[in-house]
């Protein structure tokens, strides 16, 4: 069995059981043992902290049923469009400055500087248990909480502008040839720390801070070298992502049902 | 023609008159009746809010209408708190009677008449108080004691004239300059200032003794009787009479304790005219007689006479009326020993009310019983017979009460139960109807077989038959005043003392009790009630012994244990009694606990309003006996109030006993039947604020790994917050517990999550575990 299935498997199942308390019912929020929210993730990039850089924010819908009175399972999908445009961010993209990949004659160029701009997509489910604190008052699904799961990142690359500076051929840029990019997936173990308060009949404020762990960073930014302009920059995308959702603090507006 | 209508007229209002006076005592808990008056209908922060703005408008200065201020605050809420404990009484004779007495008192001032309130408390001190608001409340205790009316009148215009001078006020502000040391008790050093405190309310008191006498003498009351009602507070810790007791009186031919000499001995009584007052909020009763004497003129001593200006017959009325109560006040308090012996010197004092009294004395001496085989009773220290706070180790009792304490100390649970078999006996034979002594008899015959090993065969045997001879009565005693009585019982004591000092030797012998039933045994329907219950815990016997067998040894815990005091109990209807929301600030420094009662008050109107919410959001229909509904309250929900609390305290005294009697359920069980709901709800929020006490260590640690200090720091300087929700269901039938929750939880209380725990609360409640 895989690594990841098993921590799916200790979540999902083993937790279950130890949690469960039979004797007491579950009245979710008056009744209400569903809620659905739509909320802006916006991440902290601990690799490239800008202000514009957290204002690209990933829109969300997340679900949760109660399972009982201390937990809920949820899930959400999210998309998000990020942009890299200033030089020091693309710097940042690729994390060194002289990094070699070899061009299209076989010889081994090394980048000076990149410019231009890099779009890519990233869409993000997240399948995840919630364990409501019932010491500061909380039953699921209100309160504070804490959430463990597993968020699976899809990043693929809209539009790559990027050229690149070299000093080999001095001051000779090369350009993305193709725009056939491959949708790369990207896995994180997720915790978050959170609260849920309703404010309105069953409307309800949501506020949380994440870590994410993403389970396949090392294997990832290993140091290689490319002969694919593309392969090049999807690796490096996964690379910055990995480094970018580390932390992340989300806002929502939901209602129970 | 005309004659004759003044005739018939004078025939019923003399008809009138003779019914007034031919008043029947009332033998269950006197309740409120009438109008409700203002004091009951305003929440305190409008009580406040009044007092204020007359503070506001004397304009006295900040320093002195700040202080004002704060009594009124804490004052109110006291007042309140009496207000509303269950036990206040008005519109009944009690309370009419109190304020007949008041009326004639103040006859000459209607504007200060006007002013009070009075209200009677039930409570068994010998006292009475009065209040800055102008309420006096006078207690159940003092109107059993009083020897006579003008008593009484003396006692009213003391209070009048507390209240006349301000003194509760004065003594508020004189006590804070004490603590604090200010103003012209700078120089004091502490003990001092403490003494000073001591002094001062000595002083107040001899000033409401003078006030009260110049209040009284304008009345025709016998002056005498001023210094008799001091006699009568010299004594007013004991029982209303003192009377002789032995147990001789519960003998029968074949049924006879081995040795009655030893339960003779009657405690020396120790109240003394001229006692150390220094410790003491009032000066010792010497002082008060010779504070008065210099007053009273001897033209007014041999002046006014009557002891009685209503009515003779009203006042008799109102003395029985008031020991009656006490039985009431005594069985909420499970004071077993205490309600046996009043109902001893209530069968003396009041003979044609034999049956009444009776009926009490099984009442208690199965309370002793169950007590005891429950061995709750001789683990926990003894009481001093007195109320007092401080807890005394004297074992011995003052006056006649000792040798009831000793007699029934030196029985144990079986003896007791047979003892309390048999009046119950007495009083089911006397009447069918009587269904409490009915469950008196099965419960003490039902726990003399269950904890002894006796058959109904061991009690069949028949021993010799001898005749006890009965012991006289020395009624030489019974026309003098009570205290007239302990004064001679004082100097005879003294007297014993110094002759001899010989103890009785305690004597193991159990064969007595084997005559117990032997008498009633006759009876056919006594046999076959007393087998049949022999025969129930035999079957029982032998059923537990069988599980004992089958038992595994193995310790675990079943859900069944866990759901002992049910969730998913499948209510639909419930009693909720007025749920309590309570904030608690400890200060360390200061190592003082503050409650801001104001912020209590209106959380309470808060909680309240989410009890019902979600009860109904839950589909419960819930009654709530609300204290806090002040524009709604009428005198039948007070007294719904007071008789649940009544019922309660009772209850809960009898916490771990199963086979206690609840006296008050048969109130209780009308009161189910209107609200067609037999559960009742206690529940409640408390809250409680302290601040972290600062660790050195831990800063000197964070310094090290310095990015963390503002970490610390704001932990250090963060309060911790328990929030604790609690509730209990009770049923109103049986006494039983049917649902405890207790929820500890740390977080800043807010309305919404504490709505939230409510709701899943009642949720808990009303659905049914399939």
């Amino acid at each position: 069995m895989k690594k990841k299935y098993f921590i799916i498997f200790l979540l999902f199942i083993k937790l279950n059981i130890v949690q469960s308390k039979p004797f007491k019912s579950v009245p979710g929020f008056r009744n209400n043992r569903n809620t659905i929210s739509l909320g802006l993730r916006s991440y902290i990039p601990m690799n490239d902290l800008t202000i514009s850089n957290m204002l690209q924010v990933s829109k969300e819908i997340t679900y949760d049923r109660v399972l009982n009175r201390r937990s809920t399972v949820s899930f959400s999908i999210g998309q998000q469009n990020y942009k890299i445009r200033s030089s020091q961010t693309l710097r940042n993209f690729l994390d060194l400055d002289n990094r070699l990949f070899v061009n299209d004659f076989g010889d081994e160029v090394q980048i000076v500087y990149p410019l231009g701009e890099i779009e890519f997509s990233n869409v993000h489910f997240n399948i995840s248990k919630t364990f409501f604190i019932s010491n500061f008052g909380a039953i699921a699904p209100y309160g504070k909480y804490f959430k463990m799961g597993i968020t699976n990142y899809f990043l693929k690359i809209k539009k790559d502008n990027m050229t690149y500076r070299t000093n080999n051929f001095s001051n000779k840029t090369y350009k993305n040839p193709d725009n056939d990019f491959v949708t790369k997936s990207l896995m994180a173990l997720n915790f978050e720390l959170g609260s849920k308060v309703f404010f309105y009949k069953n409307m309800f404020f949501n506020k949380s801070v994440s870590f994410n762990f993403p389970l396949n960073f090392w294997s990832e930014g290993k140091y290689n070298t490319y002969t694919n302009m593309s392969t090049f920059h999807e690796t490096y995308l996964k690379r910055y992502v990995s480094g970018m959702q580390t932390i992340n603090i989300n806002l929502a507006l939901g209602f129970a049902f | 023609m005309n004659f004759k209508i003044y005739q018939l007229l004078y025939i019923t209002i003399f008809a009138f008159v003779n019914i007034v006076n031919a008043q029947s005592v009332q033998y269950s808990p006197l309740r409120c009746a009438g109008e409700i008056p203002n004091d009951f209908l305003l929440l305190n922060f409008e009580k406040i809010d009044l007092e204020n703005q007359k503070i506001d408008n004397k304009n006295q200065g900040y320093s002195n209408s700040k202080i004002e201020k704060e009594f009124v605050n804490k004052s109110t809420f006291r007042v309140d708190d009496i207000l509303f404990s269950g036990k206040i009484l008005y519109g009944d004779v009690l309370t009419n009677y109190v304020n007949d007495v008041a009326n004639i008192v103040l006859e000459s001032d209607p504007n200060l008449r006007k002013k009070l309130r009075f209200y009677v408390l039930k409570s068994t001190s010998v006292n009475a108080f009065s209040t800055y608001q102008g309420i006096i409340f006078v207690t159940v205790g003092l109107l059993s004691q009083i020897e006579n009316e003008a008593q009484l009148a003396f006692i009213l215009s003391h209070e009048i004239a507390h209240y006349k001078l301000n003194h509760t006020l004065n003594s508020y502000k004189t006590n804070e300059q004490l603590k604090k040391g200010n103003g012209k008790y700078s120089n004091l050093s502490l003990e001092k200032r403490i003494e000073e405190t001591f002094n001062y309310s000595k002083e107040n008191e001899l000033e409401a003794d003078k006030e009260g006498y110049a209040i009284f003498s304008k009345t025709k009351y016998s002056k005498q009787a001023v210094i008799e009602s001091f006699d009568m507070l010299l004594y007013s810790y004991l029982a209303y009479d003192e009377i002789e007791w032995n147990p001789a009186h519960l003998q029968d031919s074949f049924y006879k304790f081995p040795s009655l000499s030893k339960y003779k001995k009657e405690g020396t009584i120790n109240a003394d005219e001229e006692e150390d007052d220094e410790h003491s909020t009032h000066p010792n009763i010497r002082k008060r007689k010779e504070n008065i004497e210099k007053i009273i003129k001897e033209k007014d001593l041999i002046k006014d006479t009557a002891l009685v200006l209503t009515n003779e017959k009203t006042f008799n009325f109102i003395q029985k009326q008031a020991r009656t109560e006490l039985f009431f006040i005594l069985t909420n308090q499970t004071d077993y020993k205490r309600l046996y012996y009043f109902s001893y010197l209530y069968s003396k004092n009041y003979q044609e009310d034999s049956a009444f009294c009776k009926h009490l004395y099984a009442l208690g001496v199965y309370g002793l019983a169950n007590k005891k085989t429950n061995n709750n009773e001789f683990s926990t220290k003894k009481k001093r017979y007195y109320l007092s706070d401080d807890e005394d180790d004297e074992e011995e009792y003052e006056g006649a009460f000792n040798s009831v304490n000793l007699f029934f100390d030196g029985l144990n649970g079986t003896e007791l139960s047979v003892l309390s078999s048999r009046m119950a006996w007495q009083n089911y034979s006397a009447n069918l109807n009587n269904s409490i002594a009915k469950e008196i008899f099965i419960k003490s015959v039902y726990t003399l077989f269950k904890k002894s090993n006796y058959t109904v065969s061991y009690f069949e045997t028949v021993e010799n038959d001898t005749i006890v001879k009965k012991n006289k009565v020395d009624k030489s005693n019974e026309k003098l005043t009570k205290s007239q009585k302990l004064k001679l019982k004082q100097q005879k004591q003294k007297e014993e003392a110094e002759e001899s000092d010989e103890k009785s030797t305690k004597s193991n012998n159990l064969s007595y009790i084997k005559g117990g039933f032997t008498f009633y045994l006759q009876n056919k329907t006594f046999k076959h009630l007393f087998d049949s219950i022999a025969k129930v815990v035999k079957e029982e016997k032998i059923k537990e012994d069988e599980d004992d067998e089958n038992e595994d040894n193995s310790y675990s815990i079943s859900s069944k244990d866990i759901t002992k005091y049910g969730h998913n109990l499948g209510l639909d209807s419930l009693i909720l009694l007025n749920p309590n929301y309570s904030t608690y600030k400890y200060k360390a420094v200061a190592d003082k606990i503050l409650v801001n009662h104001l912020l209590n008050e209106q959380n309470e109107i808060f909680l309240t309003e989410t009890y019902i919410e979600m009860a109904k959001e839950n589909g419960i229909e819930l009654s709530v006996i609300n204290m806090l509904d002040r524009q709604n309250l009428t005198t039948e929900k007070l007294n719904e109030y007071s008789i649940l609390t009544e019922w309660l305290t009772e209850r809960t005294n009898n916490f771990n006993n199963n086979n206690s009697i609840v006296y008050n359920k048969q109130f209780v069980s009308t009161l189910a039947k209107d609200k067609q709901c037999n559960k009742i709800m206690l529940s409640g929020v408390t809250y409680l604020i302290e601040g972290r006490t600062v660790d050195g260590t831990l800063i000197f640690l964070s310094a090290l790994a310095w990015p963390t200090l503002p970490l610390t720091l704001t932990y250090l300087l963060d309060k911790t917050r328990e929030v604790t929700i609690s509730t209990i269901i009770l049923d109103l039938e049986t006494g039983e517990l049917v649902y405890l929750d207790n929820k500890d939880m740390n977080f800043r209380a807010k309305k919404n999550i504490i709505r939230n725990q409510i709701f899943a609360l009642f949720h808990d409640i009303k659905t049914k575990r399939k």
